[in-house]
């Protein structure tokens, strides 16, 4: 017995011994929103490769990552049709990527939900489309586009278009709908798109989202590493998708994204439907305190905190003039900044922003309303 | 009065050092000045990628490595220890350099990639790496069909004896390639459960035979004062790896200013051949967080190119002698002074910065001609022993009293 103890522990040592010698702290460029009401606010990422499609990771490199960047679920979401790496990873179980990352969360990451997923990888029409909160990634190995998307139904999947404005695509970089896109709408079998992947922002695919009621994405599409496509230790995020739900579990993150509770956050822009995007704002953006800026004038000085890992820049909209300041005022992350008001004699009044890094429909800022009231 | 610091720390222009270097490559990359006649460069001999136990695809041990401006790695997957073999079958223990080779030539990289294996055998001889091999494959030696783990941890003295014939076969045949064969972590509580580097009798048959060249001094985040002193004794060269599973960003925080584990070849030029030779010649330190090892006649070129006395100059209206200490070198140094000087600010110790300058004022030092001598904390030519680096100077006559 001692002597097969020892020989696990033997092979398990081969790359303990040498792993992480100084880890970061995972949360020191973890993703953070503060719950809004009633919902908690979980990042997740549901679009990502690795050595088992044309990703260039072990799938347990995916966990350690989302581990570090705070998100509560991460979807393995192999290329079904595309696989490079076939002379070297036969591949024949096309859920295996998802076990060895599910296996590794279990064990060493439990903030980690793994789900299940896959990328069906067509010319276009449907271009490319995921699968996520798949139970079996082999059945979608068809010939028929239409029978896969019937299949990762059957499977109760959520299912989402793919950069529909990849060049490679689409070589003008705008996303339009197809026939076959406005069919599998109007059937129930397409339930979201990208909006952003990785460093790109499509207008038109917010305006699909907008006009088809589909869920508003933002996906890595990693391959290579997190670290390196993303300033993450400049202050720079992965592009993920804040997802509104009850319960931190896979079933309420499912049934959140289905109810398009969600908004992309890429590159310090959050983008969403307004009903998500300005309780998103003001939930992060609170009055903190309300003085007069000197005994002696009526000039009021407002301060302005941010309980968000998201920077963010406001442009006033209101009557208000200010002291301090021609119109902007920008908001650091989980900072806080002064408003001097002038001219402004009512015991309450309100404060209205422009938030020109979020988005609620093409070139449609959200307004931020903030109610203040001066002390005695 | 005259206003005096008398320690000054001045960062030279970063730009001035990373001008020449790639955008990606210049925050980050170990840099170390050449020596009286030789090119320094940085290497890493022991990496892993997911054709044995590690976490990414080759190409992304290039990346790093481009990153870190490395000028050579060496790809060394365990040749005994497969175990991802049920997603990886890797029949070609080749496939994992051919990988690896494929990018570098695709985007003409910088660094020169060498083939490699890690011979992953029970102790003796432990783990024993090969590099500048041509051919992987017949490195893994099976003798008859046994369980593939009686070779990683042998179980009977008949187990081990046969391990040992096999893994001998192995690194003759490493031999027969031309290949620079080390001895991998010795200290390695797996199989040293005290920590402690011990040659066996396999280990000193191999040196007398020369088929075994060099030994890590430092792995990862672990130094053996052992391995180095069975270097010293035995002609081996001493070496720093990383020995990388996971990602370097992670092991070591390049981008808070870490580095990763490597082994300095002071060679006569930028190829796979002289770095080679180099390695054969014992030309090496191992570089490993902050620390440099190395015999004293590879060391000491490198401390006296890297710290150089950039001024010296009697003070005015004072007799103070300014010096500055010029740190051209990745390493930030400690030093001790220890020819009796002192100075008009710090005691003893002082620290110089990476690329950084340090000015003394001398006190009480009269004698136009002298010596400065400074034991340096964060190096080592032997156990417990630090360099000492020794420094000319000379005052030039002051100027006329007004």
């Amino acid at each position: 017995m001692s002597d097969s103890v020892n020989r696990a522990g033997f092979v398990a040592g081969l790359v303990l011994a040498t792993a992480a010698v100084t880890p970061a702290s995972p949360q020191s460029r973890a993703i953070e929103f503060p719950d809004v009401d009633g919902y908690h606010t979980l990042a997740v990422d549901l679009h990502t490769h690795s050595v088992f499609s044309d990703g260039s990771v072990w799938p347990v490199i995916r966990v350690q990552e989302s581990e570090r960047d705070g998100l509560a679920l991460l979807a393995v979401t192999e290329h079904l049709e595309h696989q490079p790496r076939a002379a070297d990873i036969p591949h024949p179980d096309r859920n295996r990527s998802f076990e060895v990352a599910a296996e590794y969360a279990g064990a060493e990451a439990p903030g980690v939900i793994v789900v299940n997923g896959a990328e069906i990888s067509r010319s276009m029409p449907p271009g490319h489309v995921n699968a996520v909160f798949l139970r079996d990634a082999n059945a979608l190995l068809r010939a028929d586009v239409m029978e896969v998307f019937q299949e990762a139904n059957r499977q109760d999947a959520f299912l989402f278009w793919n950069h529909p404005n990849w060049i490679t695509q689409r070589p003008d970089g705008v996303a339009r709908l197809t026939e076959m896109h406005r069919r599998l709408i109007a059937e129930g079998l397409l339930h979201g798109i990208e909006v952003a992947n990785e460093h790109t922002y499509s207008a038109e695919a917010l305006q699909i989202a907008l006009d088809y009621d589909l869920a508003i994405l933002g996906v890595t599409d990693i391959h290579g590493l997190i670290d390196w496509e993303y300033d993450v230790h400049g202050g720079g995020h992965r592009t993920a998708t804040l997802v509104l739900a009850e319960e931190r579990t896979a079933e309420s993150i499912k049934q959140a994204l289905h109810a398009n509770r969600t908004a992309a956050w890429k590159d310090h822009e959050l983008i969403g439907r307004e009903d998500v995007v300005v309780p998103l704002l003001e939930a992060s953006l609170k009055v903190s305190a309300v003085r007069h800026r000197e005994p002696r004038g009526s000039v009021v000085t407002v301060t302005l905190a941010n309980g968000s890992g998201g920077a963010f820049d406001l442009l006033s909209v209101g009557a208000q003039r200010f002291y301090d300041r021609a119109a902007v005022v920008e908001v650091p992350p989980y900072g806080a900044v002064e408003i001097s008001v002038t001219g402004e004699n009512s015991a309450d009044f309100e404060l209205s922003f422009a938030v020109l890094n979020a988005i609620v429909a093409p070139e449609t800022h959200p307004t931020l309303r903030l109610a203040v009231e001066v002390p005695e | 009065m005259k206003n005096r610091l008398a320690i000054r720390m001045q960062v030279l222009s970063f730009a001035a050092f990373a001008a020449a270097m790639p955008a990606v490559a210049q925050e980050r990359a170990i840099e170390f000045p050449d020596v009286d006649g030789y090119r320094t460069f940085s290497v890493d001999l022991h990496t892993h990628s997911v054709f044995s136990d590690g976490m990414v695809w080759p190409i992304i041990r290039m990346q790093e490595s481009e990153r870190d401006g490395l000028t050579l790695m060496a790809v060394t997957e365990h040749l005994e220890y497969q175990p991802r073999r049920e997603d990886i079958p890797h029949p070609d223990r080749n496939r994992s350099y051919l990988v690896a080779k494929e990018y570098v030539d695709e985007v003409e990289s910088d660094v020169i990639v060498v083939n490699g294996a890690e011979i992953t055998r029970g102790m003796p001889p432990g783990h024993v790496n090969a590099v500048f091999i041509t051919d992987a494959n017949p490195l893994l030696v099976r003798i008859g069909d046994r369980d593939p783990r009686s070779r990683l941890l042998p179980a009977t003295p008949e187990e081990q004896a046969m391990s040992e014939r096999e893994a001998q076969q192995a690194i003759e045949e490493a031999n027969r390639q031309n290949a620079f064969v080390f001895w991998n972590h010795p200290s390695w509580p797996r199989q040293r459960p005290d920590g402690v580097a011990r040659l066996t009798d396999m280990h000193r048959d191999l040196i007398a035979d020369g088929l075994l060249h060099g030994i890590e001094v430092a792995n990862g985040d672990f130094y053996s004062a052992e391995s180095l002193q069975i270097a010293l004794d035995n002609d081996l060269a001493i070496l720093g790896v990383s020995d990388v599973h996971y990602l370097i960003d992670w092991d070591y925080m390049p981008h808070a200013g870490g580095h990763r584990t490597v082994t300095l070849v002071f060679a006569e030029e930028r190829s796979a051949e002289s770095i080679k030779e180099a390695l054969h010649a014992n030309r090496t330190v191992a570089w490993m967080a902050n620390w440099l090892i190395g015999r004293e006649d590879a060391l000491m070129p490198l401390l006296e190119a890297s710290l150089l006395l950039t001024k010296v100059e009697r003070s005015e209206g004072d007799e103070l002698i300014d010096i500055r200490l010029s740190n051209v070198s990745d390493a930030a140094f400690d030093l001790r002074v220890v020819s009796g000087h002192r100075f008009n600010g710090p005691p003893s110790t002082m620290r110089v910065e990476p690329h950084s300058d340090l000015d003394l004022a001398i006190s009480g030092e009269s004698r136009a001609s002298f010596e400065i001598a400074f034991e340096v904390l964060n190096a080592f030519t032997a156990p417990e022993s630090h360099p000492t680096l020794r420094l000319e100077v000379e005052v030039a006559p002051a100027s006329p009293a007004e």
